[in-house]
């Protein structure tokens, strides 16, 4: 009898407690899974030689990010991590980035996406460090970072070659230089965010045009200085399904008759392009039918007429509408727009 | 008569009324929510893990987590207490140890660590974990 219980106990500590450990383990925040390895040798054990739970790294607004990413990496179970995130953690610089380049060159093979959004300290030299580590990488996100220049852009291309989602919000001081490498090193590209990138110019956004033609998503929040030379080359992105032109004081309907050539667009933030008007929002109505989110946030220039476009097509997709400050609209209210767009769950985007 | 450490005030769900020292009562708001015999242990724990860190008691890592197993040596009553009133005031330190405790407990496992294993896997997830606080 001693002994049933016995084995009875072993079957429970090493094969049921280690399964369901296994199951509740994939459902757990970074911290509490780690402090699973603290239950007992077994569990710790058992945890190690699940792989698929050490593939990401999450030092989000952590402090001491530079060192504690050292440490992380240095476990033998990260060996194969894919993600690693230090959005706005604190105390992470180009220093760190070199050492983990020198002590930490495996860990970051397999590595697809890292985020350094908010990561103020890093310069191009702890880009070119932290690039040389991980040549697979898919998704880089640098958001907010104002030391990075075309320098630090030059050492991604020649470093990542399977780039699909770049953003470079807030990266002020990115130029067409940039914009030229990333057309000449990415034609398989599918995001790219350039928010606040007041040095790019049309002549460099025409270039990233023509050779990403596989865009899926653009960022052009807040730049106001492009014009239709640019916008109207939108058109040649036939995969475009999220475009955000919030801003584009330049863009007329001309440009955005062009840009309604991209049908598969889900995603339109036109707030603030204060130079359109019905007619450029029509012809957006009669091409792009699956459109779900449209503002039109401080446009004066358009009418009930638009709507009664957009209604004929994406009544039954449209689930967000922004169309306040619109004073040429007369029928606005939420009952007015809900008897156009049944779906509408959501009537402000801007703020 | 300079005091050169602050002290604050708590008042339990209770009305028993306990003075600390500001250090140790590092986030002071929702005590109405614990009794006072769960705040009485949680600020026993507060002392013996701030005076250790500030060096003002000289006690091991190995003695300091001997004192952390006995600490939770409670009741389930007790212990579900603790981690409510741990979570309610963020003592992540606190919340960590009696969370493990209470899953080794209802899953039944031995924690069969030597203190020495233990305190290896601590240090070397030790960037995993929170600085702030106790």
């Amino acid at each position: 009898m001693e002994g049933e219980g016995e084995e009875q106990t072993s079957i429970w500590n090493k094969e049921t407690v280690p399964k369901v450990m296994k199951i509740v383990s994939t459902r757990l925040a970074q911290r509490d899974l780690i402090s699973l390895l603290l239950l007992s040798p077994w569990i710790h054990r058992t945890l190690i030689s699940y792989p698929s739970l050490w593939l990401s790294i999450d030092l989000r607004e952590m402090n001491n990010a530079g060192g504690r990413l050292i440490a992380a990496l240095s476990l033998p179970r990260y060996q194969h991590v894919k993600q690693i995130s230090l959005e706005f953690a604190q105390d992470i610089d180009d220093d760190h980035l070199e050492v983990i380049k020198s002590k930490c060159l495996g860990s970051l093979q397999d590595l697809e996406s890292l985020n350094l959004n908010g990561c103020q300290k890093i310069s191009d030299k702890g880009i070119e460090a932290i690039t040389s580590c991980c040549l697979k990488l898919k998704v880089f996100s640098i958001y907010w970072n104002v030391r990075a220049t075309d320098e630090g852009v030059k050492h991604l291309v020649k470093n990542c070659k399977y780039i699909v989602d770049l953003n470079f919000s807030g990266c002020k001081h990115l130029s067409d230089k940039s914009l030229q490498l990333v057309a000449d090193n990415y034609p398989e590209l599918e995001s790219l965010n350039l928010t606040r990138c007041v040095k790019m110019t049309d002549s460099g956004l025409q270039q990233v045009f023509v050779k990403c033609s596989f865009l899926q998503s653009l960022n052009l929040y807040a730049l106001s200085s492009f014009t239709d030379e640019a916008y109207k080359k939108i058109s040649v992105l036939s995969h475009l399904k999220f475009l955000d032109l919030c801003g584009a004081q330049n863009l007329s309907d001309d440009g955005l008759s062009c840009i309604a050539k991209c049908k598969k667009l889900v995603s339109l933030n036109l707030t603030w392009c204060v130079r359109v008007t019905d007619v450029g929002v029509i012809a957006i109505a009669e091409s792009c039918t699956s459109l779900e989110f449209l503002s039109l946030f401080g446009i004066v220039g358009v009418t009930d007429k638009c709507l009664e476009a957009l209604s004929k097509s994406c009544a039954n997709t449209m689930t967000t509408l922004d169309v306040n400050g619109c004073i040429g609209i007369k029928r606005r209210s939420r009952d007015d727009l809900l008897k156009l767009f049944p779906y509408l769950r959501c009537f402000k985007v801007h703020s | 008569m300079g005091s050169t450490s602050t002290k604050i005030k708590l008042r339990t769900s209770d009305q028993k009324v306990f003075e600390v020292e500001k250090a140790v009562a590092v986030h002071v708001i929702h005590v109405h929510s614990v009794s006072g015999d769960i705040l009485s242990k949680i600020l026993d724990y507060c002392k013996k893990h701030v005076n250790s860190a500030a060096g003002k008691e000289d006690i091991s890592p190995e003695e300091l987590y001997e004192w952390d197993a006995n600490f939770v040596k409670v009741d389930q009553n007790t212990l579900f207490d603790l981690i409510l009133a741990a979570n309610c005031l963020k003592i992540e330190s606190l919340l960590d140890l009696t969370c493990q405790t209470e899953i080794r407990t209802t899953f039944n496992i031995k924690n069969d660590y030597t203190i020495e294993a233990e305190e290896a896997v601590r240090r070397e997830n030790k960037w995993a974990f929170d600085m702030l606080g106790v």
